[in-house]
């Protein structure tokens, strides 16, 4: 993976000021629209006044009990009615502009509710990146100081702050009776038929590589941080406590790496790599993602 | 221009500001979709709701001031 960033604190400010935008914007359009619907109803209440004017003149000069007062009257009632007819004529223009503007405010909601979200998540994703590629490239272009700065910056799904240490992968301990195994050491005759993205059957590409990276920031950090008391429920708790579906969540991702459905590879006596019993597309996932190890169970009878 | 206005102006200078920051050290693939898929859609569109807006404004305010 080739990172092209130099520091990653920028990124971070980056997705920080999206999110703030995303509600100081949705904020100022509500005022905006507020402002201009009482603008609207000043116009309307002029309007409104400028009626009653008109009414109120014509009402007097039926009862002008002479010429003079009816002349009076009629210059009066000739004023009003053109003001009503400026009035109005200002409501037909207000109201064309008001559309245009409530056009580009819906479009611009729908830009803050669906776009924006995507633009942030795109953000975090490359971020995870960087954060799983500086953890395990200690000499990456990532520097020291951006890789300590990522710790603690992003509240999780679930609200909590974690604070992964910015370590080397490999460096995470994992549950009893699994060790990282050096990709360099899996037999590649093993990958050659999953050549493609969409070889991927059971579960799809991009969901094995999002929980390859999930794995790799939010799962193996916490397993390091609490050996050995950490299992399938501490992570339901998790998805549970963030409105995570099984489906998208950590529990599903650690099942499948530490529990039923856990990578398993044989070395045989004799052999200078690994075959694959299970994980082919894991493992194919994590060279994608250009990680040097998996987390595995192994049969080794090389030694 | 209104309060509403004002608050959008500024939020967006905040976010501009910090992206042209940003884009000064990010120069990767991802960086280049970021700023053609989502910058410049959002880019356009606050202008665009922006002009609307003064437009709006404009029409408004004359229209209280000379039937006042």
């Amino acid at each position: 993976m080739q990172a092209e960033i130099l520091s990653l604190d920028r990124l971070e400010d980056l997705a920080r000021a999206l999110a703030t935008f995303s509600i100081k914007a949705a904020d100022a359009v509500t005022t905006m629209r507020a402002e201009f619907l009482r603008q609207r109803a000043d116009l309307d209440g002029q309007e409104e006044d400028a009626r009653v004017e008109v009414s109120n003149w014509v009402e007097a000069f039926q009862f002008a009990e002479d010429y003079d007062e009816r002349e009076s009257c009629a210059y009066s009632l000739s004023e009003a009615q053109e003001r009503l007819s400026r009035i109005r004529g200002w409501q037909v223009r207000v109201r064309e502009e008001h559309s245009a503007f409530l056009v580009q405010a819906t479009q611009f909601g729908c830009l803050l509710d669906q776009a924006l979200p995507k633009s942030h998540e795109l953000l975090m994703i490359r971020i995870g990146d960087l954060r799983t590629y500086g953890a395990m490239q200690p000499d990456s272009v990532v520097s020291t100081a951006a890789k300590g700065s990522v710790s603690g910056l992003f509240p999780l799904p679930s609200g909590e702050v974690f604070t992964p240490s910015p370590v080397k992968l490999t460096e995470h301990r994992l549950p009893d009776g699994f060790v990282w195994v050096p990709l360099a050491e899996i037999s590649e005759d093993e990958l050659a038929g999953i050549a493609s993205q969409a070889g991927y059957k059971k579960v799809p590409y991009a969901t094995m590589v999002t929980g390859l990276r999930r794995l790799a920031t939010e799962i193996l950090p916490r397993i390091s941080a609490n050996p050995n008391t950490l299992d399938r429920d501490s992570f339901r708790s998790l998805d549970e406590t963030a409105g995570e579906s099984y489906e998208d969540g950590l529990q599903r991702i650690y099942e499948a790496f530490f529990c039923n459905d856990f990578v398993y590879l044989e070395r045989r006596r004799g052999r200078e790599k690994f075959e694959v019993t299970n994980g082919r597309h894991r493992i194919r996932v994590a060279l994608d993602l250009g990680w040097e190890a998996i987390p595995a169970r192994t049969k080794d009878l090389r030694s | 221009m209104n309060e509403g206005s004002r608050q959008l102006a500024a939020a967006w200078s905040v976010l501009a500001s910090q992206w042209l920051e940003t884009r000064s050290h990010w120069r990767d693939a991802v960086a280049l979709e970021f700023e053609s898929h989502c910058w410049d859609e959002l880019y356009q569109q606050i202008n665009e709701l922006m002009r609307a807006a003064e437009r709006l404004d404009d029409t408004l305010s004359r229209a209280l001031r000379s039937t006042d």
